[in-house]
This record gives C-alpha cells, sequence and structure tokens, in this order.
C-alpha cells in the first residue's frame, strides 16, 4: 500500500551549463583542497614588502601586511567554501526538518506554525542576520550561524510549500491513514517526492549564501583575523581599491566563479529534471518518401495519408498512418494510452509539440495543407477543437467571458458586444445555465461539464468544418459524460459537422461514430463502421480485447473516476510505449 | 484534509499549476472570497506585527555593549555612566521596558534615541523615503526589464531551440548575479563617477546621483528575477491553456501578453515583493558605497552605538512594511489571479 | 581593474539606466559636479553630531559643528600660541585667571554677550550635574569658582588647585560660550532648534538626521579671531554637512566636486597626490598605542613582558597597515606638536624581536581592538599578526567602540591589552598622561589600564603648579619617560587627520589642531 509513486529512471542529461559550472566548481574545490598546503607560508607570512605592486614574486602584488595577494586570494577559498557549504547545509537542514513537520502536525498546530513561519518571512532577514552576527560577536562561526539562522524561514516556507502540495497526494493521504509514523512519511514519501526541486533550491541557497557571507565578512562582522575568506579579503582590498585595484581582482574574480558555478549547476539540475528539457528541437514537415500503404479518399474533407511521427530520440510514434473523413462524417480513433490517437489528432491540427517530426504524403483539412503554412484565422475557424481535460484547458487567469469570445473577436473581427451576445446565445443553447454570468466567471468557478460545453460551445462559433475532440469526456463523470456525447450527437445532426472524436474507450464512440479506426502501437489495425462495432462485428484480436475489457455504461464509473487525465504527455506516452 | 491546497504564489518555485485541485464552485458562499481573505489574513498580519514586536524588542538587548557606556563617550567616569544608564531606563526589568515599550508603540511613539537627542520618528522619517525612493525605483526598473527579458528568452528558447542563448542567457544573468553588489558599485563608481565624470559620485544631493545607486542594487534582483521568469515562461508554455489558445490561431502579442503574461506574474511578482522588502531593509552596501542616506547606514550605526530604541524602530518599521508589502501582492495576485484568493497555504 | 568585466557590466547597465531615466524623467546631467554656488562650502562628517550642546560635546562630530555655533574665550593660534576668541585680553597663573570679555560680541537672537553670560556659560560646562567629561580637562580636579564683573568686562576664573593649561583648556570647543536661550530650554539646545542659543559665527538652519545639516552665517557677527597672520578668504554663507559618509566614497566626491573640504581615509591619500586642485594637510588627530590590563591576575603585570610586546612593534610596519604609512610618529605618549613632548624617540624601547621571541614563545593572551584603528582594526590586526610572529598566540576580539568602551572601562578580566586610541583635544601632556596613570576605571577614573602611577601623578601636579615653561616641561619628561621606561604604553603612532580641501576652499589647523571655524572660501 501507499507506495511512492515514482517516475521511472531517467537518463540524466548533461546541459552545457551544467558541465561548465560543475567543472569551475570542481577548480574551485580543488583549490580549496590543494592551495592551503602549499601556499599558506607565502599567503600569511608578514613581510617588509606592504602594498607592493604586481611583481615577479608576488603577481598580484602585497596587502598591508606584505602578504601575497595571490596566495590569500587561494588560500581563502577553502574557508570560504568550508562556510558557505555549513551555511547551506543548516539551512537547508533546518528548513526542511520544519518545512515537513509542520505538515505532519496536526491541523490546529500546523495552522499556527505556518502563521509563524510566514511571519519569520516577514522579519528583514539581512537586518536579522546583521542582528544576530552582532549579538553572537564577529567570527566565522557566528556569521555562519546567523546567516543560516536568517535562512531557515524562507527556506522552511518553500519546503512547507512543496510538502503542502505532496501531502494531499494519495499515497500520502493513505499512509496516514494507515498510521505510518510521520518521520517515516518524510522519509519515505515527502523527501523523494521534493529532491528535485529542494536540490535546486540548495544550489540556490547556496549561490546566495555565498555573497551574504561574504557581505558579512565585508561589513566586518563576519571572519576575524587571522582566518580569511573572500569577503574579508575583499573588505579589505576595497578599502584600497583606487590606490592597489589589483588587489580587489583576484577575490572578486574567485567569489564570482565559485558563484556562478553553483548557479550553473542548479539551473543544470532543474533543465536535466525537467522532463521537457533534453529533447531536441527538430521541427522538419516533410512529404514522405514511403509509398502508401492505405491511400486515404482524395475527395474527402481530411486525408492524412502515410502519416509519420518521430521523437527526436528517433523513436516512430506514428508509423505511416493514414485516414479520411468526409464531410459530415464522424471518425473515432480509438487505443490505449500511447496508441498514437492523440498525436494523431494533434498533427491534423496542427497542435504538435515543436520538437516532434512530421512527415506525410498528405496532410491537410479541406485545402489547407497542414504540412506547410496556414492562414491563421482559416486554421482557428475552419478546425474546432475540444480537450481532453477541461479543467486545464481554460487560462486560470482569465475570464471565461474573455477567453470564449476570443476566436469571435480575433479571428472573425466582431465587436465585443456582438461575441459576447453571440456567446451567451451559444451557452444558452447548450443548455448552460444563467450564461451572462457565468461570462463574468473565472474558469475555477465552473464545473468540469460546464466547461467542456463552454469549450464545444466556442468551438462552434465560427463554424467549423471539422470538430477534433481529443478524449473530450475522459476527464468527467459518468452523468456529465452522457451529456456531452449527446451534445456531440446533435451538433453533428443539426449541422453537418465532421468530427474526429478520439477515445480510449471503445464504448464511448461506438455510439457517436460512423467510422471506428482501432490504434495500437502507433499504427491502424482495423477499420469498422459504428454498426459493425455495435454488433461486436471485429476481426482484430485485439479490438476484441478492447470490447471485452469495456463494461457497461452503468459500471464504468469507477473506471472513468480513476483515469489519469493526462491528455497529452508525450514522456508519459513514449515510456509506455517502450517498455 | 478535504481541499487541496492551492499551491499558491508562495510554491513559485515548484509551480505545477496541473495539480490544481477543485475549489470554490459556482460561488455559492455566504462571504464574498474577499471578505474571507480579508479575515484570514488581516489574523496573520496581526500575528506577524506581534511576533516582530515581541523578537525585536527581546533580541536587541542580547547585542553586547553597554549601551550607557557607549553613550557616555571615551572619557565618561563610572559615575556619570551609571547616572545615563538611570535616565535611559536601563536599570528597569525587562518585562517593565517591554511593557513601556508597547504602550508607547500603541500611540505610534517608538522612543527616544539613546545616542542622538532626537526621537526614533524623526529618525525613519527623514531616511526611510530616501530608502524607499532607491527601493522602488530599483524595484521598478528590476521589473520593467527582468519580464520582459526573461519571457523573451523563455519564448525563444521553448521546446529547447536555441541553445546558445540558453547557455549564454544562463551564464550573464548568473554572473551578473554572482558578483557581490559592493564590488560591482564600486566598478559603476571607478566608471561612470571617477572616469567618465558622467554621473555623480554619491550623495542624494541631485535625481542623477539616484541612477548609479539603483543600478547598483537592481543588477543582482534583475538577473535573479528574469532567471526565474524564463524558467517559469517555459513552465507557462507547456500548460494546456496555452496549447488552447495556439489551437484559436491567437496572433504572438496575444498569445504572450494576455495568456502567458498573467499567468508568470503570480511567481514574478511574489518575488519582486520579497526583493522589494529586501531592498528596503538591505540597501546597508549600497547605502554604504553610495553615502545614501536611507535606514540601512542608520541601523549599523545604531548597533555600534547600542542604540536599542533606534535598532527596534528601524526593524519594526521595516518588519511592517514588509509584512505590508506581501499583503499588498498577494491583493494584486488575487486581481490577477483569483485563484490565489482561496485556501491560501495553510489548508483552511 | 579588469578591462574585460568592466566592459561587461558597463553594457549591461546601460540599459538600466536608460530605463531608469525613462521612468523618472532623470536626464543624466553631464559631469557630476553640481554647480556648487561660490557662497556654500561641503564637507563631511563622520556621523550625525549626538548633540548640539557644545558643554556636552563628546565625539569629534559634536565639537566640530560647535565651532560654527558657538564662540570660546580664547582661541588656537599657529605654534601653539593663543588668540582672543570672546575675550580680548586675559591673564593667567596655576591657581586663577581674568578674562577681559569684548564688548561687540553678540548672540544670535542679537544679545550682547556680557562677562555674566560667559560666566554662566562656563559654570554651566563646570557644574558636575552637565556630566561632561572635559570639564577635568579645563579646570584641573576641583570645581572652579567663576564670577563675572560686568562694570569691569571681567569674568575671573579660581580654580580649586594648581592647572597651569586653564588658558588652553578654554580653547576647546566644548567650552563655547551658549547664550542664555540656550541654558534655558537645554532640550532644544542639544537638538539644536535654539538658534538665541548660538554664540558663533553659525546657526544652524536645517537639522535632517542622517541627510544633512546647514549652517548659515550671521550677518551681524564681527567677534571673528585676530590670527597672527590673517585667513585668506571669506567665511562661506552656507555650510552643508553631509553625515555618516564613507571615507573612500568622500574622496571619491571630492575627486568629482561634490564635496568641498572633508577628512579622508590614509590609503585615498594617494589618489590626490600631485593633483594641484587640491590641498592636503596631515595632522595628528590622536595617539595610538598599546596599553596593558595591569591589574592583578593579567599577565602584563610583569614588565618583562610588557618589555617584550614593546620589542616586537615595528612603527613602520603598524602605520602601514592602520594608515597606509600616513600616521605620524610619536616619540612619546603625546603628538609632536604637543609643548613638551619629548623631542625624539630615543627613550621608546628597541626593536628586538629575538629578544622577544624568548619571552613570548608559547604564551598567549586575550586582547579587545576596536575597528576603527585602521581599516577594519587592521591596527589591533597587526599586533595580533607581530605577536603571532615572536611565537605567541593572542586571541584577539575585535569589535565596534560602543562595545569596546564597555569591555574595556567595565569589564577588565576580558582583556590583556589592547590598542588605545586618545584623542588628546586639549593639547596637553596632561591630559594624555592621566588617562593611563590617573584613577582607575573601577574607582570612577578613566584610566582603563587600571595602574596607577603615584609618580607620574606626582609630575602632573609639579607640572601644574610650575609657574614656567622649563619647569613644566621638566616635570612632564619625567613622566614620559618614566611610562616609557616601564613600557606602560607602546607608542604606535599618531592617527593622521587627513585634511583635503578643493581648490578654493581652505581651512586651518593651528598648532596641529583643525578648526573649522577657519574654514574659509578663497576664490
Amino acid at each position: 500500500m501507499a507506495k511512492t509513486p515514482r517516475t521511472p529512471g531517467r537518463r540524466f542529461r548533461w546541459t552545457p551549463g551544467l558541465l561548465i559550472g560543475v567543472v569551475m566548481m570542481s577548480v574551485m574545490v580543488a583549490i580549496a583542497v590543494v592551495a592551503p598546503l602549499f601556499l599558506t607560508s607565502s599567503a600569511e607570512t608578514l613581510t617588509a614588502n606592504p602594498s607592493q605592486g604586481p611583481s615577479a614574486e608576488h603577481w598580484l602584488g602585497t596587502d598591508d601586511f606584505g602578504r601575497d595577494v595571490l596566495a590569500r586570494s587561494l588560500v581563502a577559498t577553502r574557508l570560504t567554501l568550508l562556510m558557505t557549504v555549513s551555511t547551506t547545509i543548516m539551512a537547508v537542514v533546518g528548513g526542511i526538518a520544519i518545512g515537513t513537520a509542520v505538515w505532519l502536525a496536526p491541523a490546529k498546530v500546523r495552522n499556527g506554525a505556518l502563521r509563524l513561519i510566514e511571519a519569520a518571512v516577514a522579519y528583514p532577514s539581512l537586518i536579522f542576520a546583521l542582528l544576530i552576527a552582532a549579538i553572537l560577536g564577529q567570527g566565522t562561526w557566528s556569521a555562519v550561524l546567523a546567516i543560516a539562522i536568517a535562512s531557515i524561514p524562507a527556506f522552511s516556507r518553500l519546503t512547507a510549500n512543496m510538502a503542502a502540495s505532496i501531502s494531499q497526494r494519495n499515497y500520502v493521504s493513505t499512509a496516514r491513514l494507515l498510521g505510518v509514523p510521520g518521520p517515516r512519511i518524510i522519509t519515505r514519501h515527502l523527501l523523494p517526492n521534493m529532491a528535485e526541486p529542494l536540490l535546486i533550491l540548495t544550489a540556490t541557497v547556496f549561490a546566495t549564501t555565498l555573497i551574504e557571507l561574504s557581505s558579512l565578512s565585508f561589513i566586518g562582522l563576519g571572519v576575524q583575523n587571522p582566518e580569511y575568506d573572500f569577503g574579508r579579503l575583499l573588505n579589505e582590498a576595497l578599502v584600497n581599491i583606487y590606490s592597489q585595484p589589483l588587489q580587489a581582482v583576484m577575490p572578486s574574480i574567485m567569489i564570482t566563479v565559485t558563484g556562478l558555478s553553483a548557479m550553473l549547476i542548479g539551473d543544470g539540475l532543474a533543465a536535466a529534471s525537467d522532463p521537457r528539457g533534453g529533447r531536441r528541437h527538430r521541427t522538419r514537415r516533410q512529404a514522405s518518401e514511403l509509398p502508401a500503404s492505405l491511400r486515404s479518399s482524395a475527395d474527402a474533407l481530411v486525408e492524412v495519408d502515410n502519416l509519420t511521427i518521430t521523437a527526436p530520440t528517433g523513436k516512430e510514434l506514428v508509423k505511416g498512418l493514414s485516414l479520411s473523413i468526409r464531410a459530415g462524417e464522424v471518425v473515432g480513433l480509438v487505443g490505449e494510452s500511447g496508441s498514437g490517437k492523440s498525436l494523431t489528432a494533434m498533427s491534423i491540427a496542427g497542435l504538435l509539440p515543436e520538437e516532434l517530426t512530421v512527415s506525410a504524403r498528405t496532410l491537410r483539412v479541406g485545402d489547407l495543407d497542414l504540412l506547410g503554412r496556414n492562414d491563421p484565422r482559416r486554421m482557428a475557424t475552419e478546425i474546432g477543437l475540444v480537450y481532453q481535460d477541461p479543467g486545464t484547458t481554460f487560462n486560470p487567469a482569465l475570464r471565461m467571458g474573455s477567453q470564449l469570445t476570443e476566436v469571435s473577436r480575433v479571428h472573425l473581427k466582431e465587436s465585443r458586444t456582438t461575441a459576447v451576445a453571440k456567446m451567451v446565445k451559444a451557452l444558452a443553447d447548450i443548455r448552460i445555465t444563467r450564461p451572462e454570468s457565468r461570462m463574468k466567471q473565472y474558469p475555477h468557478q465552473l464545473s468540469g461539464g460546464m466547461l467542456q460545453r463552454a469549450m464545444i460551445a466556442t468551438s462552434l462559433v465560427s463554424d467549423p468544418k471539422l470538430i477534433i475532440a481529443d478524449e473530450p469526456t475522459t476527464a468527467l463523470d459518468v452523468t456529465v459524460q452522457a451529456d456531452v456525447l449527446r451534445q456531440f450527437r446533435s451538433i453533428n445532426r443539426e449541422r453537418g459537422t465532421a468530427m474526429l472524436f478520439i477515445s480510449h474507450d471503445i464504448g464511448v464512440v461506438q455510439a457517436l461514430c460512423d467510422t471506428v479506426i482501432v490504434m495500437n502501437g502507433g499504427k491502424v489495425l482495423e477499420r469498422l463502421t459504428g454498426a459493425d462495432l455495435a454488433k461486436g462485428n471485429v476481426k482484430h484480436p485485439y479490438t476484441k480485447a478492447l470490447l471485452a475489457a469495456t463494461p457497461s455504461m452503468s459500471e464504468r464509473k469507477t473506471e472513468l473516476v480513476a483515469l489519469r487525465s493526462d491528455a497529452f504527455n508525450l514522456d508519459e506516452e513514449i515510456e509506455e510505449v517502450s517498455p | 484534509m478535504s481541499e487541496p491546497v492551492a499551491l499558491s504564489r508562495a510554491t513559485a518555485l515548484d509551480n505545477n499549476p496541473r495539480s490544481r485541485g477543485p475549489r470554490l464552485r459556482g460561488g455559492a458562499r455566504n462571504l464574498s472570497p474577499w471578505t474571507e481573505y480579508a479575515i484570514r489574513r488581516g489574523g496573520g498580519v496581526l500575528l506577524s506585527l506581534a511576533i516582530l514586536v515581541v523578537v525585536t524588542f527581546f533580541m536587541v538587548p542580547l547585542i553586547p555593549g553597554d549601551p550607557a557606556v557607549a553613550v557616555a563617550g571615551a572619557d565618561a567616569t563610572s559615575e556619570q555612566i551609571d547616572a545615563i544608564r538611570h535616565s535611559l531606563g536601563l536599570n528597569d526589568p525587562l518585562w517593565l521596558r517591554f511593557l513601556n515599550y508597547v504602550g508607547d508603540l500603541a500611540t505610534g511613539n517608538l522612543g527616544n534615541s539613546f545616542a542622538y537627542s532626537t526621537s526614533v520618528t524623526t529618525i525613519i522619517a527623514t531616511k526611510l523615503p530616501y530608502t524607499a525612493e532607491l527601493a522602488l525605483l530599483g524595484i521598478t526598473a528590476v521589473l520593467l526589464i527582468s519580464i520582459p527579458a526573461g519571457m523573451s528568452v523563455g519564448i525563444l528558447t521553448r521546446g529547447n531551440r536555441r541553445k546558445w542563448l540558453d547557455v549564454a542567457f544562463g551564464m550573464v544573468t548568473g554572473f551578473f548575479q554572482a558578483v557581490p553588489q559592493y564590488v560591482l558599485a564600486t566598478i559603476l563608481v571607478v566608471l561612470f563617477a571617477i572616469t567618465w565624470r558622467i554621473l555623480p559620485a554619491a550623495g542624494a544631493a541631485t535625481l542623477t546621483a539616484l541612477i548609479l545607486p539603483v543600478v547598483g542594487l537592481s543588477v543582482g534582483p534583475i538577473c535573479s528575477i528574469s532567471r526565474v521568469v524564463r524558467r517559469e515562461t517555459s513552465t507557462v508554455l507547456e500548460q494546456d491553456y496555452l496549447r488552447t489558445a495556439r489551437g484559436w490561431r491567437l496572433p504572438a502579442l496575444r498569445l504572450y501578453a494576455r495568456h502567458t503574461l498573467p499567468n508568470l506574474l503570480t511567481t514574478a511578482l511574489t518575488l519582486a515583493g520579497l526583493i522589494l522588502s529586501g531592498m528596503l531593509g538591505g540597501a546597508i552596501i549600497i547605502e554604504n558605497v553610495f553615502n545614501w542616506p536611507g535606514v540601512g547606514k542608520e541601523i549599523v550605526t545604531a548597533i555600534v552605538n547600542k542604540d536599542y530604541p533606534v535598532i527596534q524602530g528601524i526593524i519594526l518599521v521595516l518588519g511592517f512594511l514588509a509584512i505590508v508589502l506581501n499583503l499588498l501582492v498577494d491583493v494584486i495576485l488575487g486581481l490577477i489571479d483569483p485563484r490565489t484568493l482561496g485556501g491560501k497555504r495553510s489548508n483552511g | 581593474m579588469n578591462t574585460a568585466r568592466s566592459v561587461l557590466s558597463a553594457s549591461a547597465v546601460a540599459a538600466a539606466l536608460l530605463l531608469t531615466s525613462c521612468t523618472t524623467g532623470t536626464t543624466p546631467s553631464a559631469g557630476g559636479s553640481t554647480g556648487p554656488s561660490t557662497d556654500t562650502v561641503r564637507t563631511a562628517l563622520n556621523s550625525d553630531p549626538t548633540t548640539f550642546n557644545a558643554a556636552k560635546a563628546n565625539a569629534k562630530d559634536d565639537y566640530e559643528v560647535a565651532r560654527f555655533l558657538y564662540d570660546t574665550v580664547v582661541r588656537r593660534d599657529a605654534d601653539g600660541k593663543f588668540v582672543g576668541g570672546l575675550a580680548t585680553d586675559w591673564s593667567a597663573t596655576p591657581t586663577e585667571a581674568s578674562l577681559t570679555i569684548r564688548s561687540d560680541a553678540t548672540c544670535a537672537d542679537g544679545t550682547a554677550i556680557t562677562p555674566s553670560i560667559v560666566a554662566q556659560s562656563l559654570n554651566y560646562f563646570a557644574d558636575p550635574a552637565t556630566k561632561n567629561n572635559f570639564g577635568k580637562l579645563v579646570f584641573g580636579p576641583g570645581q572652579p569658582t567663576i564670577t563675572a564683573d560686568d562694570a569691569a568686562g571681567k569674568v575671573n576664573i579660581k580654580l580649586a588647585q594648581p592647572w597651569s593649561e586653564l588658558v588652553g583648556g578654554l580653547t576647546l570647543a566644548q567650552t563655547g560660550i551658549i547664550c542664555p536661550a540656550g541654558l534655558a530650554d537645554l532640550d532644544g539646545l542639544a537638538k539644536g532648534s535654539v538658534p538665541a542659543a548660538f554664540s558663533g559665527p553659525y546657526t544652524l538652519t536645517k537639522a535632517s538626521h542622517g541627510v544633512t545639516y546647514e549652517m548659515t552665517l550671521r550677518s551681524d557677527y564681527k567677534a571673528w579671531p585676530k590670527y597672527a597672520k590673517a585667513l585668506d578668504g571669506v567665511p562661506a554663507k552656507t555650510v552643508k554637512l553631509f553625515p555618516g559618509v564613507n571615507k573612500t566614497t568622500v574622496a571619491n566626491q571630492l575627486l568629482t566636486s561634490e564635496m568641498d573640504v572633508s577628512d579622508i581615509a590614509p590609503a585615498d591619500t594617494q589618489r590626490f597626490d600631485g593633483n594641484k586642485d587640491y590641498t592636503v594637510s596631515t595632522v595628528p588627530f590622536a595617539g595610538i598605542f598599546v596599553l596593558f590590563n595591569q591589574r592583578p591576575g593579567s599577565p602584563f603585570t610583569d614588565p618583562a613582558l610588557r618589555k617584550a610586546v614593546a620589542q616586537v612593534v615595528n612603527q613602520q610596519a603598524f602605520n602601514a597597515a592602520a594608515y597606509a604609512g600616513k600616521g605620524i610618529a610619536y616619540n612619546s605618549i603625546v603628538a609632536p606638536t604637543v609643548a613638551c613632548a619629548l623631542p625624539d624617540n630615543s627613550k621608546l624601547t628597541k626593536e628586538d624581536t629575538a629578544a622577544a621571541k624568548a619571552v613570548l614563545e608559547g604564551k598567549s593572551f586575550k586582547m579587545v581592538g576596536t575597528t576603527s584603528i585602521g581599516p577594519n582594526g587592521a591596527g589591533s590586526t597587526y599586533l595580533q599578526e607581530a605577536l603571532r610572529a615572536a611565537g605567541a598566540t593572542l586571541d584577539l576580539k575585535l569589535v565596534d567602540n560602543g562595545t569596546w568602551a564597555t569591555m574595556t572601562q567595565t569589564k577588565p578580566e576580558t582583556w590583556d591589552l589592547t590598542i588605545q586610541g586618545d584623542a588628546n583635544f586639549v593639547g596637553t601632556v596632561a591630559a594624555s598622561l592621566t588617562r593611563i596613570a590617573g584613577v582607575p576605571t573601577e574607582k570612577g577614573g578613566r584610566n582603563i589600564g587600571g595602574a596607577e602611577n603615584a609618580e607620574v601623578l606626582a609630575d602632573i601636579s609639579t607640572a601644574q603648579n610650575a609657574s614656567d615653561n622649563a619647569a613644566r616641561c621638566a616635570a612632564y619628561t619625567d613622566a614620559q619617560t618614566s611610562i616609557l621606561a616601564d613600557n606602560d604604553i607602546v607608542p604606535l603612532v599618531g592617527e593622521p587627520q587627513i585634511v583635503v580641501q578643493r581648490a578654493g576652499f581652505s581651512i586651518q589647523a593651528p598648532s596641529g589642531i583643525v578648526d573649522y571655524g577657519t574654514l574659509r572660501i578663497t576664490k
């Protein structure tokens, strides 16, 4: 039970930034290890040659005490890194401990604790650090402690927020219901799921800590003689910046390089952990040179001939697919997740992610050749689109009205009032209650069914030739689902709009579609008429299996709810296709 | 545990709008979201203020050094020091001093400076405007530069295009973020004031004197925010609703300005709020280099002088401003994106 | 500087600049100079004056502004001579003095400054209830009797004990005459909000804490001192003082003509070297010496250890570390410019690291130092390093002035040695000697080292009783020789006060003490 789902192991990607960052950081660490072994004496011995310019003996000259500036800058690396690492560890461990513990506390304690953290974040952090440093007295460890303590509130707030979202997930709730002890929930469930963002944050904290520590040293509250870090060297050097500028150069470079490398590593880790990253951008839409296997009819409204979609890895996600849709025809595309059906639909909509390579002999809707550039106005008005998850289809930051009327206003050049009036009518037509006030609401204030019906309504205002509906009912519960399906049916009957209806659920499409195409592994397995399907008149074993696995409508509620709603998550599809 | 927590703006760094849970549906509640919000946040603000006052009051006297000795000066006799200690009220027990302090606070009185013959209110009223001027200009520069810059780079590098731009952007912003402020400020002075003589080196006498401090103050935050905006942009560009907008074939400007920008602002404004609070309180180094008469310098002097009322007063005022700013940012975000009004961070 | 970086930062900044100027409507005008009007002088203060009550002036900034606002009865002229201020004439013996007050001086509100007013102000200054730190330096031990004879135009001072340095003491800015309106409103006086309190050439017309202070020249003021060599130029109509200025920043501002006259940090002196547009004058501001805690329990009750420390110290190296080599060599506890100071360095303990090492090897001491001696406390750092080279360990606590004062004055158990900065405002040997040989702090005195030195005190007393200079100097020489032989202190150098004046502005330091009353515009 309560097993933490983890993303299957991704290959770690070395971005150039990450590589540069790691190399620079390694150099700094190497300096930190080696320099004190060889250079300590020239860095710390007082000589009778104070404040000298550069010479063969002292490349960057000497400081006010006659010590070698270059050697001091190099030797200071060790203390600087040690301090920064210690501070970062304290801040991160403290922040994580507080941030995660808060989420396992009883609700009342948690609310109080969150407010406390909130209040602590409001405390001006640099001044807080100054105050702590002043109280603890000057010195290396008091500076470390001061910055660490001052960084903890912000870090624990971030951790708490991350823990908040994770602790709402099913597996954590389950674990808690099963009475799994708190610390175990933290180590087993919370931390592994926060590891990536935390790692990135840690790199950022490292970089800021470095600068803050050096600022304390710069103000004179940090490291004290005889110890020295970059901040103290700069503090000494900047006093003489106009008389001995060279003295400041080396510590400046060292501190900048260290900070930069930490930031690059953070960025690199973020990029590496980003599932979207690492794909190479390579959009080519080219005519396929492969011979057509199943020719589509040239007189159809939609013609797809020999469509191949290739992932940047070279894997073919859709393999030479052909289909055609006649005017007024409803075509269903069925298959399990990863079968390539959504990719096919999106390539017809012209909305494939840009890094995928599309090739086809023909790919057109009416006279719009989708392999080339098209007039956006025609694309928008001639193809209507309905997506899978109505909850994420609409822009959460904009009111419904302004989104729903966007096509009318932008492409049909209608005035705002006309467009709104038209939309209100369209909403009323599909039996949405109080359409005027709905228009003023935000997406999150409407139910999924209402949003989906609104999406259908807006896809109809421009009277498109084709509607592409990509699993439009999957995210809806059963009663709403039936209603939405009825909408589609009546649109097709009343307006004669052609439809490409994608579903993983063969039961959903059989009632609606004239033609059903069964896909698997990026290929068409079987073409059927809706009537054949209803009769169970199928040949391919896969289709049979699909049919057998489909319970009757009334039994499907639980299954539908449990289904995940990732309409178009490429990674998942790739991974599921290639086990 | 019934309602999933809104991924509030503060989770900005871990932003994942897809995990948005169901929230107020249809608005059929007794209170408007704003009223509920006001009640919830009002309590939070009061608590924050209370903590601020208590922590500050009891922390400041922990600073080593005797205020009476510091006030008396180098040649004072112990008798004089005792007399001063008495007149500053330092012989009273701490709890009594605290009660008096809170009582005074209630009437808006922050007390009198130990070291100077002035009230703390006067000191803050004189110096805060200078800091505020710097901080507000700084944050304006930050927002006006970092958001367009971050967005453009985010858009130009979407889907891992233009790798070189991505790397260059990361390097340049990382570099300027990593240069310590005092080094950058010194370089600015050397170049613009000393070498080229086109801008004043320091002081607050003229409007031109604002330029270098504002630049010195904002270069770091510009870099950090534009990096965040860049990252957020690529996240938002992958969202379903952007695909919807693309499906509507909206022109680029509309796509980015109307559909992308508001969804980035959550993160950017949150960070900007934090940075502005930081600039108000943390411009110490810039104030020092540019001889800018702000509160940051005042607090450093006050720590040296063991001038408790000034230290406490400044921290209180800055903390108060930070709290107000935080609230203000939340309200702005509520206007931009009403989802953030819902259960915020905490679960109720 | 590193060019690549300069170029980078410059280009990045250009965009921001453009933007700032758009959003604020600020147009970057060419040149940092903001067109100084010829009747204004801009100068810097270390920090805000803590009070405008001259009698309670403690910090350097307090008495700098006091010079503008209040006149003293006597002023310092060059070469250790005195010149009349409010007094036209004076006569003094070790036990009493008589001052003839000029009849034409007025307070800022027009009230004539009569001998009564002068006596009233001096009495306020000397009153123990005023709690100022300088009364004893001016009037010596005990309470003086100060009376006025308005008819004769005279003020008479009778001292409790012989104190032959009264006239020098009366040049202190702290003894500035406060007019009756100020004494009637001490709160307002401290805030500087009682214009009628001012007896000096300027009144305070604007006081904006931490930002700027403005002094305006009184049109009716006539009581300028008649220096032996008349000052060039005219007094500024307005003096603007900018408090809390970072010293390096001030040097920038001087170079960009944003500041006219100011102290600068020693390290920045070379930026003005050979620049004919600037005059740089250096005077000793404070003697810097190593001071030992000689209370029982401290290792430095042992004279051998004190001597060893003295043998470690190299004045030049300290000077380089703390004052970029601009410090003034000291032969004794006071500056060479002070009357009766030792004429050469023959009495100083000679540097001898080998001998010192033998004594110091393996020893460890607690040191407290202030960050204000040398940049970021480099002075104390030097001593720490020097002792480290001699095999001793120095646990150095580098703290700010306030904490340093607290530790040295009230917590003798926390330190064994320190570096003391001794600002000798009166310019007498006695002023510095009482600090190290007088009553220890725990007994209410100002001797933080804790060693009461009866021999030195006797010498001081002899000097104060002496009616002629030769006798006084003989006694002082004795005292100085004795403390150097004992190594009660180890003189390092004099902290330099380096005043830079832009062409067209001048300020004098009569007898080695910078006097803001001599600020003039000469162009």
